[in-house]
C-alpha cells in the first residue's frame, strides 16, 4: 500500500470536490444586484391606461412585484398571462408593470389579447425608472415586501412556479 | 532491436528515489508559483460601476468586465466610426467607457452592457469588447407564432428617439 | 410512449444494478456462473438503452408532444433531419443519448474482457457500476420521459445555434464517443489493479482501448473548434471556454497513458504511471461532463442550469476515491518499481514528455476551476483571462514539440554521443524552417522557437517514418512491397509518426495564426470599401432573405486580394423568431497560406451601413489538415491487429514471455 498516494490523492479530491460543491447555487453569469435589501427607488409614472400616474408611496403597505417589460420582447409577452393570472389570483399583492421603450397602443393590444389588464401598467418615459432599478434587460422582475424593500430580483421570464415561490416569500417579510 | 533490460536495483536505489521525490516536490513548488503569479495578473473582475467606484485608485490596470446600463442621451459615436463613448450606470455610481471597435447590433441607449477592458487614469473605462447582455434567452414561442423583424430592429434603432450618433 | 420509455430505462437500471452486483461477488467468490450472467446483463443493459433511444427517437420524429423531452425541443417548424438530431440538442436527450453510447462501449468493453476470465468481474463490474450511474441519471434526475399534461399543440424547436450549423450534428456525438469511450480503458485499468496484474495482452488491449476515445476525443476538440470559427463569428477558433477545455485535459492524460504504455512494453517499468494516467483520463472526462452539464462554470455554450449537478458531483467524487483508493492499495501489485537507468535515451523522453503533458493539464485545470476557488474564499466573481493559457501553455507545447523531435531520434536504454549526430541534419532542418518564418516577417521569439522546433520534429519523423522502407528496400524488396509491409506489420509505428506529423502541422498553424492576425474593425455604406493585410473588400449591399424560421440580412462583399478579384462573401446576421438577439453567420474565404473573415456586427438594412470585424487568419486552414492528419495517424495506431497476432501474445503471455517485438521502435 503506498500511504504517500493515498493521503495524497484523497486531499485532493477532497479540495476539487468541495470547490466544485462550492459553485452550486450561484449563477456564473450573474451580476450582483446592488439594490437587494435596500429600499426601492421611487417612482411616479403615467399609466397606460391614461388615469393619471402612480408613484411607489402609493403602494406603501402592501408587498409589490414591480415587472419591466415591452412588447418587442417575446419572452416578456409569454411572461405576460403568467403575472396576469397571478395577480387575478393573489390577494394582498400589487402588481404594477413598467414598460420600457415602447408606445401605449402596442401594450394595449398586448394587454387585450389576454383578457385585459389585471394590474396598473406605466410607461417609463426616457428609461428613467428602469435604469434607477438598473434594470439590464427585460423582462427582470423585482419583489418587494411590505416596506418597500427589494427582497429580490429575477430576471428573464417568470414561470408559475417560481412567481409563487416568491410571492410566498415577499408576504412573509418585512412584516 | 535491443533486449528489455531488467531494471537495476542496487544499494542508491532509495536515494535516488528521495532525489527524484525532491526533484518532483522543487518542481511542482516552481509551477505552482509560476502559475499563480500568471494567474494573478490575468484575472477578469466582474464589477458593477459601484464597485468600480469604491475600489477608486485600485481599479486603474486590472481587467474588468463592467456590467451597467448604457445611460439615455450619453451615446457619442466617433465620426469614423471606430470608437464610440457612453455612461454606464448601476443607479449608484456611473462609469464613463470609450470602447473601440463596432458595437453589437442590438447595442442601443437603455440597453444592459457588458464591457471588458481596464480604468484610465483620466476615470475613462477603456475597453475594447463590448457584449450586449441577453435579456431573453432561447424561449418558445406559442403555436403560429411569428415575429415582425422590423419590428426588433425598431429596438436597435432606439425607440426612445435616440439613435446612434 | 413516454411510459414505454420510462420502463425500458428503469430495465436498464435493474440489468445494471444486479449485473455489477453479480460481477463483484462472482470476481471475489470465483463463482464463473455469476459473472457469466453478470455479461449477459450487461448485453441486456445496452439493448435495453438501444430501445429506449429508438423509442425517443420516433417520439420525435412523429412529434409526440406528450413526451416532455419532445415538448421541449420539438418544432412542427423545424425540416425532419433537425428533429431527428435534435436527440442531443438538449440536456435530457443528449443524456439519454449518452447512455446508447455508453451501451455499446459495455457491449465492447465486455466482449475485450471476455479473454481474460482474471479480470473480467472486475471490468464487468465497473463497466456495469458506471452504467448504473446514467441509467439512474435518465431514469431520475434527467428523464427526457416525463409526460406533459395539456399536450401542447406545437412546441419550440431546438436551440437556434444547433440548426445554423451543421457541423453541431456530428460534433457532440463524437465527443460523446470520446468521453464515454474512457469508461473502457477505466475498467480494463481497474481490473488490472484489482487482479494485481498487467500482462501483455491486457495492456495491448489497454492501449487500443486508450487510443479509440483519444482519437474522438481528437475530432471532437477539432470539430468544436471548426464550429466556433465558422459560427461564433469572433475570429478565432479558440478561447480557453471550460467547454473547450474540458476536452482537452483528458486528451492529454491519454497521450501521455498511451507513450507511457511503449515503456512498459520495452522496460516494464511505469505501470502504476500508466494505469494512474488512465484511470485520471477517465476522471477528467467526468469532470469535463460536469463542467457542460453542472451549469455551475461560466461558459459561452454550456447547458443550462440544471439539477443534475449534484447527482454528477456525487458521481465524481465516488469515481475520485475508488481510483485514488485502488491505486493506493494495489499500485505495488503490478510489478517491482523499476529505475530508468538512462535519463537520455527514448524512455527518458517519454517520461520527460509525460510530465509536460500533464504540467499543461493541471494549468488548463488550474484554470478553469479557479473562478470557483475565487468565489468560494473570496467571494469575489472573477474569470481567468486568456493570456495565463497562452502564456502558460506555449513554453509547455514547444517544449512537447521539442520532445517529439528528439525522443524518436534516441535508442531505446542507452545513448552516446554518436547518437546524437543524426540529430545534427534535423537541427539544421528546424533552422531552415525558423529562417524561412523570418524571411516571410515573422518576428515572435516564441513563434521563432516553435518554428525552430517544428522544423527539427519534422525531419526527424520523416526520417523515422520511412526509416523501414528505406531499410526493405536496401534488402531487395520492391517499393510496393516495402509499403505494404509498413501498412502491415509497421501500423502501428506508421500512425505513430503520422499522428505526430499532424501534431506538428497544428502547431504551427496554431503558432502562426496566432501571431499573425491581422484585424480591422470598421463601418461601411454601399460602395465604401476598407483592406485588411492583401485584401480589400467593398460593399456591394444589403439584402433581407425570409425563411421558414428566421430572417437573415446578408451583406454582399466584393473581395480583392492583391488587387485581384478573387470572389464575394457574404456574412450575414440571422433574426431567429424565438430570439431577441440576432445571431451572426461569419463569411471564411480559405487558400493555403491564409484566411480571409468577415464578421457582421451590425446590419442597417435602412441605412445601408454595415459595422463589421475582418480578418486574415494565416495558416488556419493547415490546423484542421493537422488534425486531419493526426486523426488518421491514430486510426491506424490503434486498428485491431489480425486474429493470429493477436493469438500469439496471448499465447506468449501464457508462457510468461514477453511478446516477441515484431514491430520495430516505436516514436516516443
Amino acid at each position: 500500500m503506498k500511504a504517500g498516494i493515498l493521503i495524497g490523492g484523497l486531499v485532493v479530491v477532497g479540495a476539487l470536490v468541495a470547490v466544485l460543491y462550492s459553485g452550486f447555487g450561484h449563477d456564473p453569469r450573474a451580476i450582483k444586484s446592488p439594490l437587494i435589501h435596500r429600499t426601492a427607488p421611487d417612482f411616479s409614472l403615467e399609466r397606460v391606461d391614461g388615469k393619471g400616474t402612480l408613484s411607489l408611496a402609493q403602494l406603501e403597505g402592501k408587498p409589490a412585484v414591480i415587472n419591466f417589460w415591452a412588447t418587442w420582447c417575446d419572452p416578456c409577452k409569454e411572461e405576460l398571462p403568467v403575472l396576469l393570472q397571478a395577480a387575478r389570483g393573489a390577494k394582498g399583492v400589487q402588481f404594477v408593470g413598467i414598460v420600457y421603450e415602447d408606445d401605449p397602443a402596442n401594450i394595449e393590444n398586448a394587454l387585450a389579447r389576454h383578457g385585459g389588464a389585471a394590474y396598473p401598467t406605466l410607461i417609463d418615459k426616457g428609461g428613467h425608472a428602469a435604469i434607477a432599478y438598473g434594470v439590464a434587460g427585460v423582462p427582470e422582475t423585482f419583489f418587494l415586501d411590505r416596506t418597500g424593500h427589494i427582497v429580490a430580483k429575477f430576471p428573464g421570464p417568470l414561470e408559475p412556479d417560481e412567481l409563487q415561490g416568491y410571492l410566498a416569500e415577499i408576504r412573509g417579510s418585512g412584516s | 532491436m535491443t533486449d528489455p533490460i531488467p531494471a537495476r536495483s542496487f544499494g542508491s536505489a532509495k536515494k535516488s528515489r528521495w532525489f527524484a521525490v525532491g526533484a518532483l516536490v522543487v518542481a511542482g513548488g516552481a509551477f505552482a508559483l509560476i502559475a499563480s503569479g500568471r494567474i494573478g495578473n490575468n484575472l477578469v473582475y466582474y464589477w458593477g460601476p459601484t464597485q468600480m467606484e469604491k475600489a477608486g485608485q485600485k481599479a486603474i490596470g486590472a481587467t474588468i468586465r463592467l456590467g451597467g446600463q448604457v445611460v439615455p442621451g450619453s451615446i457619442h459615436q466617433d465620426p469614423s466610426g471606430r470608437s464610440l463613448t457612453f455612461e454606464v450606470t448601476d443607479r449608484h455610481a456611473t462609469v464613463e467607457v470609450h470602447s473601440s471597435g463596432i458595437p453589437p447590433q442590438m447595442f442601443r441607449a437603455g440597453i444592459g452592457v457588458v464591457v471588458e477592458g481596464t480604468m484610465t487614469k483620466s476615470g475613462v473605462f477603456e475597453s475594447n469588447r463590448l457584449m450586449v447582455s441577453h435579456g431573453s434567452q432561447y424561449r418558445p414561442p406559442k403555436a403560429g407564432q411569428t415575429v415582425d423583424v422590423q419590428d426588433q430592429m425598431k429596438t436597435t434603432t432606439g425607440l426612445a428617439g435616440e439613435k446612434i450618433r | 410512449m413516454s411510459s414505454l420509455g420510462s420502463l425500458l430505462v428503469l430495465a436498464a437500471l435493474l440489468a445494471s444494478v444486479v449485473g455489477a452486483a453479480l460481477a463483484f461477488a462472482g470476481g471475489a467468490r470465483k463463482v464463473p456462473a455469476a459473472v457469466e450472467w453478470a455479461r449477459r446483463l450487461a448485453y441486456a443493459f445496452a439493448a435495453l438503452l438501444l430501445a429506449a433511444n429508438v423509442v425517443m427517437e420516433v417520439a420525435l420524429l412523429k412529434l409526440d408532444f406528450s413526451v416532455h423531452y419532445v415538448a421541449e425541443v420539438g418544432s412542427r417548424e423545424v425540416p425532419m433531419w433537425v428533429r431527428g438530431v435534435s436527440l442531443w440538442s438538449s440536456l435530457e436527450g443528449s443524456i439519454l443519448f449518452w447512455g446508447l453510447v455508453l451501451g455499446v462501449y459495455v457491449v465492447l468493453g465486455a466482449r475485450t474482457l471476455k479473454r481474460f476470465p482474471r479480470e473480467e468481474p472486475w471490468g464487468l463490474g465497473v463497466l456495469l457500476a458506471c452504467g448504473t450511474f446514467f441509467a439512474f441519471l435518465i431514469a431520475g434526475p434527467a428523464s427526457p420521459f416525463g409526460t406533459v399534461s395539456p399536450v401542447p399543440p406545437d412546441g419550440p424547436g431546438p436551440n437556434p445555434l444547433l440548426q445554423n450549423s451543421p457541423l453541431m450534428i456530428i460534433h457532440p456525438p463524437m465527443l460523446y464517443l470520446g468521453y464515454v469511450g474512457m469508461v473502457v480503458p477505466f475498467a480494463l485499468a481497474a481490473a488490472a489493479l484489482f487482479s494485481g496484474k498487467l500482462g501483455p495482452a491486457l495492456l495491448q488491449s489497454l492501449r487500443r482501448w486508450t487510443i479509440v476515445p483519444w482519437l474522438f476525443l481528437t475530432v471532437g476538440i477539432i470539430l468544436g473548434a471548426w464550429w466556433a470559427y465558422d459560427v461564433l463569428g469572433w475570429g478565432g477558433y479558440w478561447g480557453w471556454d471550460p467547454v473547450e477545455n474540458a476536452p482537452l485535459m483528458p486528451w492529454l492524460t491519454a497521450a501521455a497513458a498511451v507513450h507511457a504504455m511503449l515503456v512498459i512494453e520495452r522496460r516494464k517499468v511505469l505501470r502504476g504511471w500508466a494505469v494512474g494516467l488512465v484511470l485520471t483520463s477517465f476522471l477528467l472526462t467526468i469532470l469535463g461532463t460536469f463542467m457542460t452539464r453542472s451549469g455551475v462554470f461560466n461558459s459561452v455554450h454550456a447547458f443550462s442550469q440544471s439539477n443534475i449537478g449534484p447527482t454528477f458531483l456525487t458521481f465524481l467524487a465516488l469515481c475520485l476515491v475508488f481510483s485514488v483508493l485502488l491505486l493506493a492499495l494495489r499500485m505495488d501489485k503490478l510489478g517491482r518499481p523499476g529505475n530508468l537507468e538512462q535519463a537520455v535515451s527514448r524512455e527518458g523522453f517519454v517520461v520527460l514528455g509525460n510530465l509536460v503533458l500533464v504540467v499543461i493539464m493541471l494549468t488548463v485545470l488550474l484554470g478553469t476551476v479557479f473562478p470557483l476557488i475565487a468565489q468560494a474564499v473570496e467571494g469575489i466573481q472573477v474569470s481567468v483571462g486568456e493570456p495565463y493559457f497562452d502564456r502558460m501553455t506555449v513554453p509547455l507545447a514547444v517544449a512537447v514539440l521539442f520532445l517529439m523531435g528528439i525522443g524518436p531520434a534516441l535508442p531505446w536504454g542507452r545513448s552516446g554521443a554518436q547518437e546524437w549526430k543524426p540529430l545534427i541534419a534535423s537541427a539544421v532542418a528546424g533552422a531552415v524552417l525558423a529562417a524561412l518564418g523570418l524571411v516571410l516577417g515573422a518576428r515572435d521569439p516564441w513563434l521563432l522557437v516553435t518554428l525552430f522546433a517544428a522544423g527539427l520534429t519534422l525531419h526527424v519523423t520523416l526520417v523515422e517514418m520511412f526509416r523501414p522502407v528505406a531499410q526493405r528496400l536496401k534488402h531487395g524488396r520492391g517499393l510496393v512491397a516495402a509499403l505494404k509491409d509498413e501498412l502491415g506489420a509497421g501500423r502501428r509505428r506508421l500512425g505513430g509518426y503520422l499522428a505526430h506529423l499532424g501534431i506538428v502541422v497544428a502547431l504551427v498553424a496554431v503558432g502562426v495564426s496566432h501571431v499573425g492576425k491581422l484585424e480591422n474593425d470598421v463601418t461601411l455604406t454601399q460602395g465604401q470599401s476598407a483592406a485588411v493585410g492583401h485584401y480589400v473588400f467593398k460593399l456591394g449591399g444589403i439584402r433581407t432573405v425570409n425563411e421558414p424560421q428566421r430572417q437573415r440580412l446578408v451583406a454582399h462583399f466584393d473581395v480583392l486580394r492583391d488587387g485581384k478579384p478573387v470572389g464575394a462573401l457574404e456574412p450575414a446576421l440571422n433574426y431567429y423568431f424565438t430570439q431577441r438577439e440576432p445571431i451572426g453567420t461569419p463569411a471564411v474565404r480559405t487558400s493555403l497560406t491564409d484566411d480571409f473573415y468577415l464578421s457582421a456586427m451590425s446590419v442597417d438594412p435602412g441605412s445601408g451601413t454595415v459595422g463589421l470585424r475582418a480578418f486574415v487568419n494565416p495558416m488556419v486552414g493547415w490546423l484542421w489538415v493537422g488534425a486531419l492528419i493526426v486523426a488518421a495517424g491514430l486510426l491506424l495506431a490503434g486498428w485491431p491487429r489480425g486474429r493470429t497476432a493477436e493469438a500469439a501474445a496471448l499465447e506468449a503471455e501464457a508462457q510468461g514471455a514477453s511478446v516477441p517485438s515484431a514491430a520495430p521502435a516505436e516514436p516516443a
